[in-house]
């Protein structure tokens, strides 16, 4: 099997990457500069430091691999394309629904400020699953308290006087019955 | 699985545009801001004309040694792009959501153009007040509209109310509308017609529940809806026709369920997109005659993979045209107390639950099957596999014993020519008596490619003598298959075996295994 295609990724902070095309892919801005060919000494991300890609990397690398091998073990379509290493087909066959979804929940454990991180590559990136990954997680830790305890969470400071305050209470007043 | 976002509204692409210049001048304010990172980096004051929902960049990290290799430039939650805070914004519950503007001035206009999702139940239960509700979010909210889950009162006590919502600018471009209802059947008669403006939404609307309406024929031949992927129909007043007409409304239709519908007698699928559709049984009016789905006949359905009665059926009479939908591999539930079902796949006839046709066809697509049997019978569930020889997923839910289910006699020259294909079996409702034991034991001792077997019960489950008991009566040492794993387990819920509650539960691919979160787990009272 012919050994799969890779790309070289480049943070903001000029650390250079080396991943699969299948992983690289995951990213829809990364997918489109392929496309376009503008791959000659690498993909610069200068919106994406060295220590938020790489942990974007580990997220794409999985799912990747997961999907390889769920694709092949569907009856070998995906073998021999450019879709996944054989390695990582291996490295991943055993991984079923349940693994993927643990590695999700373990991965979003993290503190607030890689979260906000991860969101933002995720965004600027365009990895939809990851993106959609970080904003279930926040909403998560949003969910069940209060707006003071919201604040607290997430470090927001209340710019509002007492009366605007009480103005947005009258407004949404719904919201608070 | 855990609950993911739906298709995102806005146009894909990302809105942190890699563009140098912004990341210089918006990165620099917030390099220059201390820690702890404060919400409003804009230091407007608030209400000075909500400017906080226009900023779509958010202070992208500069660029290699643009801040060196301290990378103390952190970010606060406010500094995420409107869309991203939207997105987590629709992710929270109606009220949670509307609580979000009050947290900061950057908060403040979020929520109004967030992708709204209002869903009644999460609302005031008194009526007036969850009309007003309704009313004042529909009047606030800017749209786009994703999810409208409304309660059918507020649709009984005024439609043209309902109608008038649905023209709000907050629900354009909706998802999903969802009416939940909660009428009885003696209330059916005279139900509203479907509100005209729901087909506004036929360019957009993905999942429709809709209940409690009547779809007239003229509704029927508007009713068109070039995205519908999933639709149920629950005590909606439609005729044969007109049924026929909405089905073939939806071209990407993928889960159908038929609820207890009134109106048509008599359905015939013919899709090439549907992969999953549920039947409920009709419902009898006073003299106990029935009025709704009496028979369905799958004619053409290509796609079709799982055809499924949530709960018993009484007088239903399913078809299967021989060759009609190659790919369905889930059936059930099917239950053996009702005389007056039938269920035909091409020449193969069963009725209450017995192969009762003459000629000894198969139905080999089926890997997947759920019944239930009032009387635990060996003989009629090998009757059963012998039609559907690729079971692979047997659910097996049982209250009495008929008889002590005694095989090694009666079945050895079947045991010696049959080959069990079946990996898993899961046992409802089992107290370990004897006649559940001897049947249990047929398949552990002959079931060469078992994978698991599964008892569930009531809270002797978690007894360890009687599980101890157990593997001795079962003889699990002498399994057949020495790999397969035997599992006892607490009832978890008190749901009909089949899962489905609504149409979003067709998509499941085994609506029989219960997903039930540990909360919800109702234990029977034994």
């Amino acid at each position: 099997m012919a050994s799969p295609a890779m790309v070289t990724l480049i943070s903001s902070d000029d650390a250079r990457f080396e991943v699969t095309e299948a992983a690289a892919t995951m990213s829809q801005t990364i997918r489109h500069m392929i496309e376009d060919g503008c791959t000659d000494g690498g993909i610069p991300l200068p919106n994406v430091p060295a220590r938020t890609l790489a942990k974007v990397l580990e997220y794409c690398n999985k799912h990747a691999a997961a999907t390889a091998a769920e694709s092949s073990a569907a009856g070998g379509a995906a073998a021999g394309s450019d879709s996944g290493s054989s390695s990582s087909a291996d490295s991943a066959g055993k991984d079923d629904g349940v693994d993927l979804a643990s590695f999700d929940k373990a991965f979003v454990e993290v503190d607030t400020d890689t979260l906000y991180d991860l969101l933002l590559a995720a965004n600027y990136l365009d990895v939809k699953t990851l993106l959609d990954l970080c904003c279930q997680k926040v909403a998560d830790m949003i969910r069940g308290k209060t707006p003071e305890q919201i604040r607290q969470t997430f470090g927001i400071k209340n710019d509002f006087s007492p009366e605007e305050e009480e103005k947005i209470r009258k407004e949404n007043q719904w919201a608070f019955e | 699985m855990a609950p993911r976002p739906k298709k995102r509204s806005r146009a894909s692409g990302p809105s942190a545009a890699p563009d140098g210049q912004l990341a210089a001048e918006t990165g620099g304010i917030s390099a220059i801001l201390p820690l702890p990172a404060t919400d409003a980096p804009d230091p407007k004051p608030a209400g000075a004309g909500g400017d906080g929902s226009r900023r779509q960049e958010p202070p992208v990290q500069a660029r290699g040694g643009g801040r060196g290799n301290a990378g103390v430039n952190r970010i606060g939650v406010g500094d995420l792009p409107d869309a991203v805070l939207q997105d987590i914004i629709s992710l929270l519950p109606t009220k949670e959501a509307g609580r979000t503007p009050i947290l900061s001035s950057r908060w403040r206009h979020l929520w109004r153009t967030a992708p709204l999702i209002l869903d009644c139940l999460q609302l005031p239960a008194d009526l007036p007040a969850l009309s007003g509700a309704v009313s004042r979010i529909l009047a606030a909210h800017r749209g786009p509209g994703r999810c409208f889950c409304v309660d059918t009162r507020l649709f009984h006590s005024s439609p043209a109310t309902l109608d008038a919502w649905l023209q709000s600018q907050a629900l354009d471009g909706l998802q999903e509308l969802d009416m939940c209802g909660f009428r009885r059947q003696n209330e059916l008669a005279a139900l509203p017609p479907l509100p005209p403006s729901t087909f506004r939404f036929s360019r957009c609307l993905r999942v429709a529940a809709l209940s409690e309406c009547t779809i007239s024929d003229g509704a029927a031949r508007a009713f068109y809806f070039s995205q519908m992927k999933e639709l149920e129909l629950e005590r909606v007043s439609i005729s044969e026709a007109s049924l026929h007409r909405a089905i073939a409304g939806c071209p990407i239709l993928e889960c159908l369920l038929l609820g207890h519908s009134v109106g048509s007698r008599r359905v015939r699928i013919k899709s090439a997109t549907l992969r999953s559709i549920g039947v409920c049984s009709p419902l009898l009016d006073g003299v106990g005659a029935s009025t709704g789905i009496v028979e369905i006949i799958i004619q053409d359905a290509p796609s079709l993979e799982r055809l499924v009665f949530p709960e018993v059926h009484q007088g239903l009479r399913v078809s299967v045209i021989a060759g009609a939908a190659p790919k369905l591999e889930t059936l059930g539930c099917i239950y053996d107390v009702d005389p007056s079902s039938r269920f035909v796949f091409g020449s193969m006839v069963i009725q209450d639950l017995r192969v009762v046709s003459s000629s000894r066809s198969v139905v080999s697509s089926i890997k997947v099957l759920a019944i239930n049997l009032y009387r635990l019978s060996l003989d009629l569930v090998i009757d059963l596999l012998m039609c559907f020889p690729c079971l692979e997923k047997l659910y097996i839910q049982s209250y009495r014993s008929a008889g002590n289910n005694l095989w090694r006699r009666k079945h050895r020259n079947l045991i010696r020519s049959f080959d069990i294909r079946l990996k898993t079996i899961v046992f409802l409702r089992y107290r370990g008596i004897k006649s559940q034991v001897s049947f249990a034991t047929f398949f552990l001792l002959n079931a060469k490619l078992l994978e698991t077997m599964r008892f569930e019960g009531g809270p002797y489950m978690e007894d360890e003598d009687f599980i101890a008991r157990q593997h001795e009566l079962l003889q699990v040492e002498k399994r057949a298959s020495i790999g397969a794993k035997i599992d006892f387990a607490t009832d978890k819920c008190d749901h009909y075996l089949t899962h489905v509650k609504h149409v979003h539960d067709l998509s499941i691919t085994d609506p029989f295994e219960c997903t039930c979160p540990e909360s919800l787990h109702v234990r029977p009272n034994y």
